[in-house]
């Protein structure tokens, strides 16, 4: 079985915590997820997988209402128990794993979207992909949002943490690299993947924030850092961590960001050309 | 401080190449332009604006169309043969070398409501603070400075399964430590501009960056060929040929992806 077991940020045992940081999550990027969903239409119907707390979910819902409907799937769907739409279902559901017949089948959606998934599914990236895709009608489009943390980084070369903060970073994401169970390069890869599953009129963007510390974007690295962090035997690992923690909430500290990935595809239509 | 320390260095000098060079801004235009006319979409008629590397001179044409016939354009560029035959019907172009000429010949302090430049502090490395410092003096106060800069760090291979990445990835990581030995392209400008910007005085500090991944063939594929192949005589003096082989070959390939570098753009205000 692949993949779920190792989500290196599930809620349990730590769930208002992991509340608190799905929610500054959704307040940071979802206003550039309901951009980059611009293309969804009244009557589609949609799936969110990996939808976390459900506020991408909640916008399909209004996009595609009253005719359209809204998926909503997650390996753990405690924190959408509150999640009521009138033309939307919640479905417990592992993409790599589970039966694609319980979210309609196959050629069933207009959208598939997710967001910050393909980085917890390290080597199974790609049957991810194929398996959205066989989900998708003829003509669908697949709508994925990923980071690469090659810009995450100080941006200050003056400043007299930045150094200390840069060895830090590439130490932890060698690690978290080296582990296979985050793949922190997500973002980079997906056009050519895109590409490999047969998907056209492939669209690309991406882009990095500028912020001092102690910003929502710094306070959502530090809850993502506490919450993903494990007792490690390895003083010179955990005064890293230790570190980074206290250079974002600098507000003198500036940081520049992960790269926020988007690609979008289209699935063939039966005559074997994008539509 | 000398003048001839900083011109020395210009790793891209037209000067005997100059075809090849002018083809090479030409295609840098055709790409980056559209970017950077948005980026100065808030230029209002009747300003006066300083183009600093003003190059083959298509921003200080736009700019010239913003503000028209009752604003002015200087356009200054340390070289300029690039710009040759092009004209502004409200404004001229200068040789001038930011980081040590004097300020008179542009109009001097307080002179300016917006100073922009693309592309520039990237080629004086180390000296990019007391270029911004020039740039600040010579804005009225309420004027707006805006920069942008690449980021080289996130250039590399995009796709992991094809063959050529590892060697693209290895070559590339090799010539960003090597301008960084070199001094003289700073592989890192962009994202260090918000904070120099904050220690310049400026505030209303905004901040962009993105990047593209493309494919080898593509226009900014063709630029980067450009770009390698005009600074070639250096990475060739430094036993680097074989590299650049290996570079111009992937980005030639049309099955090859690549990342680009990061298009970073920051605007700050001089306080009134």
């Amino acid at each position: 079985m692949a993949g779920s077991s190792a989500y290196v940020l599930a809620a349990s045992g730590r769930e208002a915590h992991e509340a608190e940081r799905l929610e500054l999550l959704q307040q940071i990027f979802d206003p550039t997820a309901h951009r980059r969903l611009d293309l969804v239409q009244p009557g589609w119907r949609c799936l969110e997988v990996a939808a976390g707390r459900g506020s991408i979910a909640r916008f399909l819902s209004d996009r595609v209402a009253p005719s359209g409907a809204v998926v909503a799937t997650d390996i753990d769907i405690g924190a959408l128990s509150g999640l009521d739409l009138p033309n939307g279902t919640v479905i417990r559901h592992d993409i790599l794993n589970d039966p694609l017949d319980t979210l309609g089948g196959a050629g069933s959606f207009d959208l598939v979207h997710a967001r910050f998934l393909l980085q917890h599914l390290f080597d199974h990236q790609d049957l991810a992909i194929a398996r959205m895709v066989e989900l998708l009608k003829p003509g669908g489009w697949l709508v994925i949002e990923d980071l690469n943390t090659d810009t995450l980084t100080a941006a200050d070369p003056a400043h007299p943490m930045s150094e200390r903060f840069n060895q830090g970073t590439a130490m932890t994401l060698a690690g978290l690299r080296a582990s296979r169970v985050v793949d922190p390069s997500a973002g980079l890869a997906l056009l050519p993947r895109f590409k490999r599953a047969g998907l056209g009129n492939l669209r690309h963007e991406a882009f990095a924030l500028l912020e001092q510390g102690g910003g929502p974007l710094c306070r959502w690295y530090l809850q993502s850092t506490e919450g993903s962090r494990r007792p490690v035997d390895d003083p010179a690992w955990e005064a890293a961590v230790d570190f980074t923690i206290q250079a974002l909430k600098d507000p003198d500290f500036w940081l520049q960001s992960a790269m926020l990935h988007c690609a979008w595809g289209q699935k063939h239509n039966g005559n074997g050309e994008a539509a | 401080m000398s003048g001839t320390e900083f011109e020395s260095k210009y790793v891209l000098a037209a000067r005997g190449r100059e075809p090849e060079e002018h083809a090479r801004l030409d295609l840098l235009q055709q790409i980056f332009d559209p970017t950077t006319e948005k980026r100065l979409d808030l230029v209002q008629p009747g300003w006066r604006c300083l183009e600093a590397g003003a190059g083959r001179g298509s921003i200080a044409r736009f700019l010239s169309g913003k503000v028209g016939p009752s604003g002015e354009v200087i356009a200054a560029d340390i070289d300029l043969s690039p710009s040759e035959g092009v004209t502004l019907p409200n404004g001229k172009f200068v040789k001038h070398n930011i980081l040590v000429d004097s300020l008179a010949p542009l109009g001097g302090a307080g002179s300016f409501d917006l100073v922009h430049a693309r592309f520039l502090l990237q080629h004086i490395y180390d000296h990019e603070d007391l270029a911004i410092q020039r740039m600040v003096e010579l804005l009225k106060p309420g004027g707006w400075l805006v920069i942008e800069d690449l980021e080289a760090a996130t250039m590399g291979a995009a796709d992991p399964y094809h063959p050529m990445s590892e060697a693209y990835d290895k070559v590339i990581a090799g010539s960003v430590v090597a301008m960084n030995a070199s001094l003289a392209v700073d592989p890192r400008p962009g994202r260090a501009l918000p904070p120099r910007f904050h220690r310049a005085g400026l505030t209303e500090l905004r901040h962009e960056a993105f990047l593209y991944i493309e494919r080898g063939g593509s226009p900014l594929a063709r630029w980067y060929v450009q770009s390698t192949e005009g600074s070639r005589r250096g990475y060739d003096e430094a036993g680097y040929s074989q590299a650049v082989d290996v570079t111009i070959n992937a980005l030639k390939d049309p099955d090859f992806w690549f990342q680009s570098g990061a298009f970073h753009c920051a605007w700050g205000r001089k306080p009134a």
